[in-house]
This record gives C-alpha cells, structure tokens and sequence, in this order.
C-alpha cells in the first residue's frame, strides 16, 4: 500500500517572513525519508479550500500589513478550516499565523483584525518587540513515535509518564521569537509549552503558544521543526494516523539534528 | 562650542590610544564623542557636501566606488571605508579625518571635501538629520537581520519621514527596479530614478526571496513584465495606476554580465556611457548604476567615472581572491537570503571543481537570528559536485540546512575550529575554494589570513 499527506500551505506568498518555510521542507522531507508522498498544496488568497482535503495545515508569520491584508480574505475560508479542525486535523500556526487562529489581533493602533476563533487567545501589539531564543518544554504529548525515540535516542525528551496513564513525554524546544504581539490565553485554553528561557507569549505568565485538539500556535521561528525532529514526527503520525488507523511512523536517526539543538542552546 | 571641543578631544584621545594597539578605531572614538556632546556629528559636518547611501545590500561596495570615482576626479574625500555604518561610526569618521587635516581652517578645506557616508537601515533617519546630506543612495530594501529591524514595512516607513525632513534642494536618487523605493519615489519630490532597461536579463519568475512583491498601493501581488533580481523589475499594480516609475538614469543595453564582470551602457537624460567593471554579476551591475549616477549629479566626467569603475577593485569580503600555494580562494559576504541566492547563482555558474565552505556565526553584527538560512534557495547546492564544509557558531545549522536541500551526507563535513579547517584546505586537493561567510566569520578568517600576511587587515584596506 502507499502512503501520502496533504500538507495545507496557507498564504505562504504573503505569510513567510522569519524562514517559516523551513517547516514545510522537514515535514516533506521526512515523509519522503519514510517513503510517504507529501503532498504540498498551496493555497492562496483567491484559491478556494476544500473540506476534508487536508491532512495537515501549516500557516507561517508575516508582517503586520500582510497579516491585516490576509484576515480579511481568511474569513472566505473559515468554515472549512473550523470544520477540519474540530475533526482532529493536525495543524501548526506559527507567529502571524498563531494569532490569526485566535479570536483576534490588534494592531498599534488599535485596529482590530478578527481572527478564526480557533484558538481562545486574544492578541494585542505591545510597546515592546519581543526578539531573542527561546526555549520552551512543552505541555505533555503522546505518541508511539515518541514511545520509540525514548529508547534509542538521546533526546531533550522528558518523560512525563504517570503509573496511570499512557505514557507521555515534554518535549524541549529551541528556536528564535520576533514579535510586538502579546497573546493571552482565556480561561480553558492549554498553552504549548513553559517558556524555560525567552519571552514566550506575552514575557508575563511564562506560557509559550497554544493548542486545541491537533492543532497548534506557537512563536517558535528557527525555523522551529528541523531542528525539533521528534516534534515534527510527533505532528506527522499523528495526521498519519487520522487518515490510516493504527499507523506507526519509523523512526530516523536525529544525530544531527541533535547537535544542532546542543549548538542553539549555546546562543541562549 | 566648548561641549564639542571637548567631545573632539576624548574621541581623539581613544582613537589614538587603539590606533596604538594597532585596533581599528572605527566604532569606540565616535561613541565617546557622541556621550560627550550628541549634536557631535552634526556640528562637524555642518559645512561638508555629504552623500548619505542606505539600502539592505551593496552599501560599502557602492560607497567605495563613489569615494574611487571622487578620487579620480581630485576631490578630497573622507569616507566610513571599513564599514562602521551606525552614528558612532560616522562620528568616528570624522573625528580621524579632523586629525589628518592639522590646523587647516573649516571653511577653506570644507568646500572641496565630499563626506561619503554608507548608512545602516535603521540608522539612516538619524545620520541624515545629523548631517544633513546634500544627495542621498538608496539602493534596495530586501529582508534582512530580522532581529534587528522588526519588519521591511517598519523601515520603509522611517525613511520616508527621514526624506520628508531633509532640506528641499537635498538630491534623493533611487533605485526603482525596488517597488518599495518606487513608492518612495511617488512621495517626495525632486527625484532621480535609475534601474535596469535591458529585457534580456530576464529570469521571468519571482524568487522565494521576493519579499516586497506587493503592491505598497492596493496589497495585490504586483505584475511584472521583467524580473532582473528578487524583486527588482519592471512592475505595475493591476489594480491601480501604480507602477514603476520612469528612468532618469537606465541601463538599457547590456552586452556582458557574468562571474567576470559586466560590459554595459548606462544613459542618463543628457548622455550615454560605456562602462565596464570587474565586478561580478547584476547586484553589481546595480552598484556600479547607483555610483555612476551619483557621480553624473555631481557633475563629475564621465571619463573619469569610467576610469574609476574599471580600475575598481571588490572591497574586503566581496568576491575578494586570494591566491596561496596554487589554490585560489575567493572570499564572498553573505547576510540575508538576497545575498546568499546571489553568491549560489554566481558560484554555480564557475567552471571547474571547488570545494565551498559556509561560515556562519550568530553574533550580533551577523544577526542573531538565523530563520534567515531557511529563506535562501540553499536547495540550488544540491546539484554541487564537490565538497561543502560548514562552519562557525551555527556550524551544525548550515549542515542540517543542507540536509534537508538533500545535499548528499557523504560530501557533507562539519570543522568548527578555522585553524584545523585551514590545515584541511592545505592538505585537500581541491584548487578553487569559496568561502561564503556572515560578517564576524568573515573577520575570524581574513584575521586568520592577515596572521599569514595574504591580507591586509580590514581597518587598514585604505587602498
């Protein structure tokens, strides 16, 4: 049988400032690896999107004038997206993106630019940019790819198992934040991770990103997945396993992506 | 005046104590003078005719073919040579040229002296309300050291109050092939355009770089009829009457442009010029364009310009060749994704094997943010036959940025150390090596090169 994943490309002309890109060439060059066709589609202002077509999406950061430009013409895709969403497609917001999954983005001056309501955060543009690495460990994730990579690799993988429950592991994150936004999570959201060194969401509560059912926001640039491998396989398996039951991702040897981890954190 | 005496006189004192260390003075002088009285900068160039060029890449290449042009012309000149961009540097500028000049009176040397002052983006609105220039460069905005300005748009929008505010007879001069300078060029008055006319540079389709592909009117994606470098072309909105605007000064025939430099005519309102340059490829086919202009609306001959840009030798870091023990390497700057495209489309049409090492380091003059490798069209290498050893502070990110442009893992080496990575080069048996390195990786191997006496050190390149 051959294996392929849908990965959604959101804007990617206008939202793709900060090496965003960077995410889409780990996620499809790690389903290669594994023989999985990727398939890449991007859609644009003025492409029409299609319930059930992806598997995946992948929504990078832009500027402020781009972001007012795209909330705009993201409201003729809103439905199609909170639809997907709620039935478990696997989704990864960064920066720009992240906000515009939330409920809303205001501007400098105070404008507001309403975002998809996905995700229960609010952001507002603070007096201060927030530039600088971070690193994040990330609320527990499960998987059996992460089962794997506990036992061969060593890994900024923390497990965080209970006698109860399946087993489950943080994850450490590196990567570089640039943003003047402040999100704030409302009552009921889960945020992404801990900020461990950095500014995180707001350099106030120390809660890094969000995420709601598969779908996740995060500030992390870097870009964040190639040098977060076990990250990425966490989001592929998972969208793999949406779409083929039982689905088990073979895991790959990361020793290079686990120098660059070590090299990354010597800037902090 | 006292406050200013005094700030002259402890920038002096430091720039003479590092000149004894044999340090390069051309950042420290300028700040203490400017701690001690910080209208120093505009009370020492008050009576200068100054040129201000700003813009994301070709600054000190452009700078230094003006000041070359300048010379030929017999004008006396100081200029930030080294590269110190910010205020500091400026300051640091004059305070060295003060001390050359003796006790010559300000008004007898001032009217022939040109003060050539390359500036860094952000720093740009405050050097030209210091200064006060007589003409302003701007050559091109690309993304670049994100963690340093925010956002293209936060920038373009500082130079445009920043031009607003220079005195009415002020000369703006742009490069319009730059939809974000053409749109400069509609708000303010008194503009000179030049960019490129010549249909056969074509590379017809838009870059993943070409970030200011949008219509600053209406949003819409911009069309374009010729695409000459990222995003540098002839353009319109389809939406509105935006589009680039017409030439003052084109290049409209060229007849060569390769790694060896470029053949090609340049005309202006009143003439035509053939010139020809050393320099490598169309971003210095720009540069050359920018300083022939400059020099037109100074008046100067063409025959010297000519000249000048001829005899023009690449400053430190830009395709700068080095020839030791039968092995030429060839050094080249590389800073944000425009410039890096550049350096790969250049490298890749050299005959002949050659290894290539990438340097790259995350220190705060290099950017400490490197989401900017991601950007480049580092996937062009996969089709590289010969080695590629990465290197620096963020040695391991380049590796893995290779990696995922399925550059093969075989022809793929890590040397963090440049000692063990020289020894690597002498030993290989490779004859042509290009070096594509950030700013502090590039100081680390030029020091390295100086040691060995193959080069001069950067401060002291006054050639």
């Amino acid at each position: 049988m051959s294996f392929s994943l849908t990965i959604c490309h959101l804007y990617p002309d206008r939202m793709n400032i900060y090496g965003d890109r960077g995410n889409i060439f780990a996620l499809k060059r790690r389903l290669e690896w594994r023989d999985i066709e990727p398939v890449i589609e991007e859609v644009k202002t003025g492409d029409k999107l299609f319930e059930n077509k992806a598997d995946f999406y992948f929504f990078g950061g832009g500027q402020d004038q781009a972001q007012q430009f795209i909330a705009k013409h993201l409201k003729t895709k809103a439905d199609v997206i909170q639809a997907d969403i709620e039935n478990g497609v696997v989704a990864l917001t960064v920066c720009g993106g992240y906000q515009l999954f939330g409920r809303y983005y205001q501007d400098p001056t105070g404008q507001k630019s309403e975002g998809l309501g996905i995700f229960n955060c609010v952001t507002e543009a603070g007096q201060k940019r927030k530039v600088g690495n971070l690193l994040i460990e990330t609320t527990p994730l499960a998987g059996s790819i992460l089962d794997k990579s506990a036992s061969d690799t060593p890994y900024p993988l923390l497990d965080k198992s209970t006698s109860k429950g399946p087993r489950q592991y943080s994850l450490k994150l590196i990567g570089f934040e640039n943003h003047s936004g402040n999100t704030f999570l409302n009552a009921g959201s889960e945020p992404f991770g801990k900020v461990s060194q950095g500014f995180g969401n707001n350099g106030q509560d120390q809660t890094e990103g969000i995420r709601y059912k598969n779908a996740f926001g995060t500030y992390l640039h870097g870009s964040l997945l190639p040098k977060n491998p076990l990250f990425a396989d966490y989001l592929l398996e998972k969208a793999l396993q949406n779409k083929y039951a039982g689905f088990e991702l073979k895991p790959l040897k990361n020793d290079l992506e686990l120098a660059t981890f070590i090299e990354a954190q010597a800037s902090l | 005046m006292l406050r200013f005496s005094l700030a002259k006189l402890a920038g002096q004192l430091i720039l003479w104590l590092l000149k004894l260390q044999n340090k390069g003075g051309t950042a420290l002088p300028g700040l203490v003078a400017l701690k001690v009285d910080p209208q120093f900068v505009q009370k020492s160039s008050s009576k200068l005719n100054t040129i201000l060029i700003t813009g994301t890449n070709g600054k000190t290449t452009t700078s230094r073919l003006i000041a070359s042009i300048l010379a030929e012309a017999k004008l006396k000149v100081i200029h930030n040579r080294a590269g110190s961009n910010l205020l500091r540097g400026v300051a640091s500028t004059l305070l060295s040229q003060d001390k050359a000049d003796g006790a010559k009176s300000d008004n007898e040397r001032a009217g022939e002296t040109v003060a050539i002052f390359e500036c860094d983006e952000a720093a740009f609105p405050e050097i030209a309300q210091q200064t006060q220039p007589k003409t302003v460069l701007i050559m091109n905005l690309f993304r670049d050291q994100m963690d340093r300005y925010g956002e293209i748009d936060t920038t373009l929008k500082k130079w445009v109050v920043a031009l607003e505010n220079l005195p009415k007879d002020t000369k703006v001069i742009l490069n319009v092939d730059d939809p974000s300078l053409g749109y400069i060029a509609y708000q303010i008055p008194k503009i000179i355009n030049f960019g490129l006319d010549d249909p056969s540079l074509d590379i017809k389709k838009l870059p993943h770089t070409a970030d200011a592909a949008f219509s600053p009117e209406s949003g819409e994606g911009l069309t374009y009829s010729t695409i000459f470098l990222s995003h540098l072309g002839i353009y319109h909105d389809p939406k509105t009457k935006f589009a680039r605007p017409h030439l003052d000064v084109s290049v409209d025939k060229i007849k060569e442009t390769s790694i060896d430099g470029s053949q090609f005519e340049l005309r202006s309102v009143s003439q035509k010029i053939e010139l020809k340059t050393y320099l490598p490829g169309i971003f210095n086919l720009y540069n050359v364009t920018a300083a022939a202009t400059v020099a037109l609306e100074l008046g100067i001959d063409p025959d010297l310009i000519k000249r000048a840009v001829l005899e023009f030798k690449s400053a430190f870091g830009r395709f700068e060749v080095i020839n030791v023990d039968g092995k030429k390497l060839v050094l080249t700057l590389i800073k944000n994704p425009v410039g890096f495209d550049q350096v790969i489309d250049l490298i890749k049409k050299e005959k002949g094997e050659s290894t290539l090492i990438i340097g790259i380091n995350d220190n705060l003059a290099d950017g400490t943010d490197v989401s900017w490798l991601w950007d480049a069209d580092v996937e062009e290498l996969a089709s590289h036959q010969g080695t590629v050893i990465t290197t620096g502070l963020r040695a391991h990110e380049m590796a893995l940025r290779l990696k995922y442009a399925n550059f093969p893992a075989s022809r793929l080496q890590t040397i963090n150390d440049l000692n063990a990575l020289f020894e690597h080069v002498a030993k290989s048996h490779d004859k042509k090596y290009y070096f594509m390195l950030t700013y502090t990786a590039m100081l680390e191997v030029r020091g390295l090169l100086a040691q060995r006496d193959l080069v001069k050190p950067f401060f002291e390149d006054w050639s």
